[in-house]
């Protein structure tokens, strides 16, 4: 849906804020060019020989007591996580931020399953309860105004009337709190590992990912395959280059390194089982579109496009990823009718790669990408959607109420 | 550890928003504890174990002030909790970070619970950087599991509109009480 124009206003608003905060922070990393390149090169050099980086990767992992699955697509995902809690005994979990955790629909899934799986990220719990999805990497709820997410909590909440953003995050925050004081399992979407160590990285500025690792008894971790980095040296360079193009800061408030589970004296899960997740990446490289897997997911290019900025997540069907990126991998990771039409919603500003800290040619890829797509779709379904277009264009009548109901909704 | 080092930790320190003190001594410090923790009218305090603390005498002294410590027990936390006590491993300069890692009586938890974090810290534990930290880490501690925390700053959530709201999960205010120990002479 075409969101309306506060909404588009509130869009703008966090692209000029997130650009400006991100630019100001690599303005002070000195020799930032180097830094881009240490983490290129890490994330290169693992993706030049995947298999062999997971192989050691998981037999790191298994040395340290991880319990290792492997998972072809998202149902096989979802179908491991489930079957994990169940032997674990626990009907409900909470679960962490993160893109890939969307990508499997595993909330769908647990819901299926009877299973109670709470978001405890603020704007993802926002995000369900406004029945919206998450729309932006970092910041899910970045397309919703104040006013929405006042009119939600009053909606289901009963809350009084308030549109001061610090009493509407103080109302979300104790119930999040407590739920996780009380936590016993906790799913959880990993950011990067160390191939060399087997160490998990989980970052955040508000802690929930931390206070998760720390308080939940078993965790499920999930890793999609290309988030891996040879050393511990390499993933520093990855996580600091995450921070500055996410958030616009040199450091995460919360880095969190998890190896092993814990013994009871001291913090930490009891039992870790890691589920690595493929889901199509492996034919993402085998059909020439490795360099989209540099993608560290920090949202730069989203906020600088100026498609994303009219449409918001919202114009990108039912995608997890969205924006520039998504455009390129979204046609390859998600079923044709939700993934394929991404690849229209560019309109070539080349502003994601100037944007990206990964130097990843995102046009050059949404090029290759609708090349690939006009291949492999038969010719006449252009024709018609663009015969109902000329018939659309040549009616004034008709064309502007349709614009206009569409712009002003 | 060179007063360069310090000052480039604490000038990175503040940029994240954590207030600071610094003092020559342990036993200067043990009094600005006890002095902040008068000015918090706080007498709970979610801690670690007083004799992981790295101030001589913490003990008597916070007991005869009223001051009560609790171990980071799940049956008392709570969302309510004020102020966690703990140092930290190491304090990372370049980033003005600590870094914390798990141990018997040493949790994780009063950094991230409460709502106000204290640090104690002995400036010998300031290192340049994280590989400076990792190098010492693998030559002194080898072969022990990472599992480690770095904080740098309080917990910050700006999901409603990108305004900045301070504690969200973790500390909205983060004070560092910083002095010189021995093996820092």
């Amino acid at each position: 849906m075409i969101p309306n124009q506060r909404t588009r206003h509130t869009l703008h608003r966090l692209g000029n804020l997130t650009t400006a905060a991100r630019d100001a922070a690599w303005a002070r990393v000195e020799n930032a060019e180097a830094l881009k390149q240490r983490a290129i090169h890490a994330r290169d050099r693992v993706l030049a020989d995947l298999p062999a980086n997971l192989e050691q990767l998981e037999k790191a992992a298994r040395s340290h007591d991880v319990n290792v699955l492997h998972a072809n697509d998202a149902q096989d995902a979802n179908r491991l996580i489930i079957q994990t809690m169940r032997e674990l005994g626990v009907t409900d979990a909470l679960r962490n931020h993160h893109p890939l955790l969307d990508e499997i629909q595993v909330d769908r899934a647990a819901k299926a399953n009877a299973i109670q799986l709470t978001p405890l990220h603020p704007g993802d719990y926002l995000a369900q309860l406004a029945n919206e999805r998450p729309g932006h990497p970092i910041w899910p709820v970045g397309h919703l105004t104040v006013e929405a997410i006042s009119a939600t909590l009053q909606k289901k909440w009963r809350i009084p009337e308030t549109y001061n953003p610090d009493h509407l995050a103080s109302t979300v925050r104790m119930p999040l709190r407590r739920a996780l004081l009380r936590t016993h399992t906790a799913i959880l979407g990993v950011d990067f590992a160390s191939v060399e160590d087997g160490v998990f990285v989980l970052m955040d500025n508000d802690g929930h990912n931390a206070s998760l690792t720390g308080l939940a008894r078993h965790v499920i971790l999930l890793l999609s395959i290309e988030q891996v980095a040879a050393t511990l040296n390499d993933l520093d360079a990855l996580i600091q280059v995450f921070a500055l193009s996410a958030w616009g800061r040199p450091l995460p408030a919360y880095v969190t390194h998890l190896q092993c589970p814990a013994p009871p004296e001291i913090d930490g899960p009891r039992t870790i089982h890691l589920v690595l997740v493929d889901n199509h990446r492996t034919d993402i490289m085998d059909q020439g579109f490795g360099r989209a897997l540099r993608c560290i997911q920090c949202g730069a290019c989203h906020t600088v496009c100026p498609v994303y900025e009219q449409i918001g997540g919202g114009g990108y069907a039912n995608s997890p990823y969205t924006g520039p990126i998504g455009a390129v991998i979204s046609p390859l990771l998600l079923r044709s009718d939700l993934g394929e039409p991404q690849a229209y919603l560019c309109a070539n500003s080349g502003h994601c790669q100037a944007a990206c800290p990964m130097n990843i040619p995102i046009p050059d890829l949404i090029h290759a990408q609708r090349r690939r797509l006009a291949k492999t779709r038969p010719p006449k379904e252009d024709k018609r959607y663009f015969s109902i277009w000329r018939r659309l264009i040549s009616r004034p009548r008709l064309f502007f109420p349709f614009i206009r109901r569409n712009l002003e909704k | 550890m060179n007063a360069q080092t310090i000052t480039t930790f604490i000038r990175n320190w503040e940029r994240w928003g954590g207030t600071w003190e610094q003092w020559d001594n342990p036993i200067s410090a043990r009094l600005a504890l006890l002095r902040y923790l008068k000015e918090q009218h706080r007498t709970e305090i979610l801690s670690w174990q007083v004799e992981s603390l790295p101030i001589p005498g913490l003990a008597t002294a916070l007991n005869d002030a009223g001051f009560k410590l609790f171990p980071p027990d799940r049956r008392i936390l709570n969302p309510d909790l004020a102020m966690g006590l703990t140092s930290a491993d190491a304090a990372l300069a370049a980033s003005g970070s600590l870094a914390l890692t798990p141990a018997p009586g040493r949790s994780w938890l009063p950094a991230l619970i409460p709502i106000s974090h204290i640090t104690l810290l002995p400036t010998s534990r300031i290192y340049a950087n994280m590989a400076s930290w990792r190098q010492d880490w693998r030559q002194t501690r080898p072969g022990e599991s990472v599992r480690t925390l770095i904080i740098s700053g309080p917990s910050v959530s700006d999901d409603i509109e990108m305004h900045k709201h301070y504690g969200m999960f973790g500390p909205r205010q983060v004070h560092l009480i910083l002095f010189h120990d021995e093996t820092s002479a």
